[in-house]
């Protein structure tokens, strides 16, 4: 692959402009906080950030003390046609077409993608980054097969691989001898296996050209282990792009998991989710306008929340972007 | 620049062999039923199983199995048969292809001439108010999943069952060749809903390549030869700015013609994305698996095509 | 009997379309309907359309057991007997006359009309000997009938089993060319009513057998009619008015004599158009773009638009089906193996709700036993009617007090389920899912742990809940639409113990009572009307009672039709409605 396309790749995630930024030595932390301090934008998606984190964790708390529980079914506020009633005192969201209070499916929702979201960006990060290192450091013929690998998984339409996992897995007992089911697990796995080659080519990239220098020279003069200069030299220069890209990608993979759910491959009901929430909502959106409107409207919140906090730590740590 | 298209085309051939090995790994190895009654529809008579294990092989080596698979796909791009509809996958995704190609083009091009525009008005004024409020919107338009737009918009303007009825409902798509009118007004929120994300994504593209290019020394010494500044951003700015989002949008639009699942779901078109899900709530095992294939085809088909135009257009690519 | 009511699959899909009720006919829940439809006086000419969610299941009349193609299959081709829009007796079709039982039951002749010709190519006199293989191709897996077994098992020399090859049935005589006589091992109650089934629908030997060969038969494809109407065709014979998951194109049968049938057959052409999502079909048809829904009710939101406003309220008919929607509960897998478990069950099941799942009061009434109303004194009454309601509760909400004095009865102390977590494999679309939903949720009021599988609907019948090895312990998107006006046909099949199959099961609850078994063997073999219905009356009181599977809908299909057209619906089969009844306005 030239390297030009690996730059149009990396444009593609918009880490573009980081490619630019020399790696010397460590960041000082001091300056990026001080420089994203400044951002009000980036700060004030922060706090939301924090906030909607704080509300998934106390879901359970919430709702019980201001609204009713998720899977409570209240088919008495129904009309006599089975359609839901809208918001109200006491149903904050209105009720969905089984009569369960859609303000705390809101809630539990936010738990269901911020769970999902962070951990899969966590594990395939992780995977990214091991292989992303290996690939740059030893070159050769490891190099080779990982970017093979990267380019094999990146030929498949990914919703649709996605999808086709899921489904083949969901009939009978399950795939690869019951280990994935539709829900959780497939989900994640589905996003791990798309994911961690993204990270995997920037961190490919970052390490090809920090191994020619001359710190790098020095540890392996000095004897050090490949592990070890992996790990000790140069993993902590790969920090600051890690952190930027993660936080580009909780908001894709958010997007992700709620287009699976969408989709009825992802989480599973009764468990609440917004992408199924959306779903529900498609036959009825002319009628019952809360259905739709206040779990995209989360949806759609969080993501630019997480979109304006990756702008924003990508402009602190890089000073020469102009956002 | 010879030895480096047939080393790209080798490499497609290669990856399009390895893709059929995995698709075909995916749905016949790692279910744990049987891959005879997955497949065998609404009416599974052992008759019929019987039948499909005959057809697949089963009863063969799994090297077998897959030489009888993807000799098919070779020789009549033979990508499966639906027991549920009676229906041979290809030929149904031939049938759904002039619905797709019109939301895929259509998006296409309005997304292009919506991004474009705005990403180089935006870099011309960094951090003016309009670069700040068409970056914003921008931002928001990523944000939004497509399904969420799409009910949105049919909840404002769709004919029928919106608040403004101005633009066709969801289900109205008829073909060009039946009522270009129909056509056209059934299309019009489906293009701009497909769009919305990606001419934001676009926008800040253009705009970040633009910014970067004009603080290229090249650009500095045109501005110093003293040539008018709208000359120097179109011809030397856009230029080298323009061709890495031309290559990019090849890529996406062969990601896209392999079906636009989620707006063809939402506004119920009958293309190729909607062909998928419906297979998936009908479990139609031959059909999503003949579908994905499909997808991969187009992609890696269009990922070769990109990489032969870079030969051409980039003299700095780097053959390798 | 019937087979299971199949949800279509899209997204707000109802049962096999059952019939709306009509006008004059059937019970309503509204009662009576204006005279204003009127089946007869009809204008010729014109194109109808009728518009569908999902396809057909075979247009083969020998393997066709679905509602919706059974709007094509009556029309098309002529069974012995059939019935006509809202009645619930059936009519000779192409049998001249009524069939004349004899010999204590055990020998039913028939004469069929002379004149009726087969459409081109065969273009020939049907004989009796085209309803002799038509019956025969039914045992044969090529055709893979689902009923043959059932109705047509108990002819001398039918196999016992489904075989590979078209049987020669030595039961089956044909004296001469109009005459059948069915010679049968034991009598049998129900024998001529099965004879309305498509299965007796004459088939050409000379030209079908070829098609019958081999694994699958194709004569589904090539098939000729005998009805006013025919599937569009070439010199050949293929069939080219069909295109699957698309549309259907019936056009006139030339070779049809319309002095030997009472159907008057007013279009001259009829387009089923598939595919279509039901808002957007009710709202064509809302519009006139199109003439009546096939398979798929109109979403509760526009039933409530189309109430609202008298001019479209009138062209809306709602008909009851014969049969009940239910909860099956696996009698053969701990904790349903106990029936005071049941009964909990039973009592707190939040009926009303599940109701306003499928659009509330406008869908039917809510069932208490399983004989559904339309079957009036013919069992209903005879099942105790709408006063017979062993798990009764207000509003039809569920008793939750009630569920728990059960489960103290079945061993847990505090009234609530303590037991291993159950499961219930549920349709993955609306409204089964929704259906599903609320069921889990009435259970987990009395401390039941559910994991609700969702999969395809017609997966859930093939591979769950009619394979008793993978069944899980609640099947509750079942119901069962009877096939023709007889009690028997709404309880054999689901309830009888005998009729426990490995694959294909439709004994979802795999109730095997010797009591009940003993009884509806009694039943089965009485030729005496009145007797009949007495005794299926007190089978459904048993079967009810003891909570294997717990009714809770008897539904009323809603048929929507345009202005342009007149109305008319067909009973039995599903509320379709009965194209060669309907005529452009």
């Amino acid at each position: 692959m030239s390297t030009i396309r690996d730059e149009e790749q990396l444009h593609r995630e918009g880490a573009a402009d980081f490619v630019q930024v020399e790696i010397v030595g460590r960041t000082p932390w001091e300056l990026f906080w001080a420089r994203f301090k400044r951002d009000k934008v980036a700060i004030a998606a922060l706090v939301f950030i924090v906030l909607l984190v704080l509300v998934a964790i106390l879901a359970g708390p919430i709702t019980a003390a201001v609204a009713h529980s998720p899977d409570a079914q209240f088919p008495q506020y129904l009309d006599s046609f089975g359609l839901p009633s809208g918001p109200s005192s006491r149903f904050l969201f209105g009720l969905d077409q089984v009569g369960r209070d859609v303000f705390s499916r809101v809630l539990y929702g936010a738990q269901a993608s911020l769970e999902v979201a962070l951990i899969a960006t966590a594990i395939s990060v992780s995977i990214g980054v091991v292989l992303g290192m290996t690939a740059g450091y030893f070159r050769g013929w490891v190099d080779t097969l990982i970017s093979r690998l990267i380019d094999i998984t990146l030929a498949f339409p990914i919703l649709l691989l996605a999808l086709g996992i899921a489904s083949a897995c969901s009939l009978g007992n399950g795939c690869v001898a019951g280990l994935v089911h539709p829900g959780l697990g497939t989900v994640i796995v589905a996003i791990v296996v798309i994911n961690w080659t993204y990270i995997g080519r920037i961190i490919r990239g970052q390490v090809l050209s920090l191994r020619e220098k001359e710190f790098i020279e020095a540890a392996r003069a000095s004897g050090a282990r490949s592990s070890t200069i992996i790990f000790r030299e140069l993993l902590p220069n790969l920090v600051a792009p890690i952190v930027v890209y993660s936080t580009l990608i909780i908001p894709q993979n958010i997007l992700l998991e709620a287009a699976l759910s969408f989709l009825g491959v992802g989480i599973q009901p009764p468990r609440a989710s917004w992408g199924q929430m959306l779903a529900d909502a498609s036959p009825i959106y002319s009628t019952a306008w809360w259905y739709f409107a206040f779990p995209g409207g989360a949806l759609l919140l969080t993501v630019l929340a997480f979109n304006l906090l990756g702008d924003g730590v990508r402009d602190a740590l890089d000073p020469r972007t102009t956002t | 620049m010879g030895a480096y298209i047939v080393r790209r085309t080798l490499w497609a051939i290669l990856l399009l062999l390895v893709v059929s090995f995995l698709t075909f790994v995916i749905f016949n190895v790692f279910p744990s039923a049987d891959p005879a009654a997955l497949r065998a529809g609404r009416n599974a008579t052992p008759a019929l199983v019987h039948q499909i294990r005959i057809n697949l092989g089963l009863n063969k080596p799994f090297y077998t199995q897959f030489w009888i698979y993807l000799k098919g796909l070779v020789e009549h791009f033979n990508l499966g048969y639906s027991y549920y509809n009676s229906e041979s996958v290809k030929s149904e995704i031939f049938s759904r292809m002039p619905a797709t190609i019109s939301v895929t083009v259509g998006g296409f091009i309005v997304w292009m001439l919506i991004g474009l525009p705005v990403g180089i008005v935006s870099a011309i004024r960094p951090r003016s108010i309009l670069d700040r409020v068409m970056m914003g919107t921008s931002l928001v338009a990523i944000s939004a999943p497509v399904y969420f737009l799409g009910l949105v918009s049919l909840f404002l303007f769709a004919k029928g069952t919106g608040q403004l009825q101005w633009f066709g409902a969801a289900g109205s798509y008829v073909p060009i060749t039946q009522n270009v009118g129909v056509w056209f007004n059934s299309l019009i929120l489906p293009w701009f809903t497909l769009a919305a994300a990606f001419a934001a994504f676009y926008a800040r593209m253009t705009r970040g390549n633009l910014i970067e290019t004009m603080h290229e020394d090249y650009i500095r010494t045109a501005r110093a030869k003293g040539l008018r500044e709208s000359v120097v951003i179109t011809k030397h700015g856009l230029r080298a700015a323009l061709t890495p989002i031309v290559t990019m949008a090849g890529m996406d639009i062969g990601l896209l013609l392999g079906g636009a699942i989620l707006t063809e779901i939402v506004f119920n078109i009958p293309g190729i994305g909607r062909y998928a899900y419906d297979a998936i709530v009908n479990s139609d095992l031959p059909a999503i698996q003949g579908t994905v294939l499909f997808g991969a085809f187009f992609i890696v088909f269009a990922n070769l095509v990109v990489d032969i135009l870079y030969a051409f257009l980039d003299p700095r690519v780097t053959y390798g | 009997m019937r087979r299971p009511i199949a949800a279509v699959a899209g997204v707000a899909s109802g049962v096999l379309a059952l019939v709306a009720a009509g006008c004059g006919g059937g019970g309503t829940t509204s009662g009576v309907q204006g005279a204003s439809h009127t089946l007869a006086g009809g204008k010729k000419g014109g194109t109808i359309t009728i518009l569908s969610n999902g396809d057909v299941d075979h247009l083969d009349p020998g393997a066709a057991y679905y509602q919706f193609t059974y709007a094509i299959t009556y029309v098309t081709q002529r069974p012995l007997l059939a019935y006509k829009p809202n009645s619930i007796q059936p009519t000779p079709d192409l049998a001249a006359s009524m069939p004349t039982v004899s010999n204590g039951g055990r020998t039913v002749t028939v004469h069929i009309r002379h004149g009726v010709k087969f459409s081109p190519p065969v273009n020939r006199e049907v004989t009796s000997a085209d309803v002799k293989y038509a019956i025969e191709r039914g045992f044969d897996a090529a055709v893979g009938n689902g009923y043959a077994g059932a109705y047509f098992g108990v002819i001398k020399g039918a196999p016992t089993k489904i075989v590979n090859k078209v049987p020669s049935i030595s039961g089956i005589q044909t004296p001469d060319k109009y005459t059948i006589v069915f010679q049968l091992t034991k009598p049998s109650g129900i024998f001529v009513g099965a004879l309305q089934e498509p299965l007796t629908a004459p088939v050409p030997a000379e030209y079908a057998r070829k098609y019958d060969k081999g694994t699958a038969s194709s004569y589904g494809d090539h098939q000729v009619a005998t009805g006013p109407y025919m599937v569009q065709n070439n010199a050949a014979g293929k069939i080219t008015g069909y295109t699957p998951g698309r549309q259907i194109v019936l056009v006139r049968n030339p070779n049809w004599n319309p002095k030997t049938s009472w159907r008057p057959a007013y279009a001259d052409k009829i387009v089923f158009k598939e595919g279509f999502d039901p808002t957007v079909g009710t709202k064509q048809i809302l519009s006139g773009q199109a003439d009546a829904n096939g398979d798929f009710p109109p979403p509760a939101a526009n039933l409530k638009q189309i109430l609202s406003n008298p001019s479209q309220k009138s062209e809306l008919e709602f008909t009851p089906t014969a049969g009940a929607r239910f909860v099956a509960l696996n009698t053969q897998k701990a904790p349903f193996t106990n029936k005071y478990v049941r009964m909990a069950v039973a009592y707190v099941l939040d009926r009303n709700a599940m109701r306003l799942t499928r659009g509330g009061a406008i869908d039917g009434k809510i069932a208490t036993h399983f004989i559904d109303p339309s079957f009036g004194n013919s069992g209903f009454n005879q099942a105790g009617g709408y006063g017979f309601n062993p798990f009764p509760s207000a509003n039809n909400s569920g008793d939750v007090a009630k569920a728990e004095a059960m489960l103290k009865k079945a061993g847990f102390k505090s009234g609530k389920y303590s037991g291993p977590q159950i499961t219930q494999v549920a349709d993955n679309t609306p409204p089964g899912s929704n259906t599903a939903a609320v069921v889990a949720n009435s259970l987990q009021k009395i401390g039941f742990n559910v994991k609700t599988i969702s999969v395809q609907h017609a997966a859930m019948y093939t591979r769950f809940c009619g394979v008793p090895k993978n069944a899980p312990n609640i099947c509750p998107n079942v119901g069962w639409i009877a096939d023709f006006h007889e009690p028997q046909a709404d309880l054999d099949a689901n309830f009888d113990g005998t009729n426990i199959l490995s694959a294909n099961n439709v004994n979802w609850s795999q109730l095997n009572d010797p009591a009940i078994n003993k009884l509806m063997a009694k039943a089965k073999g009485e030729l005496n009307a009145e007797k009949r219905w007495a005794e299926w009356g007190q089978i459904d009181k048993m079967i009810t009672s003891s909570a294997a599977a717990i009714p809770w809908l008897w539904e009323a299909s809603p048929t929507l039709y345009s202005t342009r057209v007149t109305h008319a619906t067909e009973l039995w089969n599903g509320g379709e409605p009965d194209v060669s009844f309907m005529s452009v306005k």
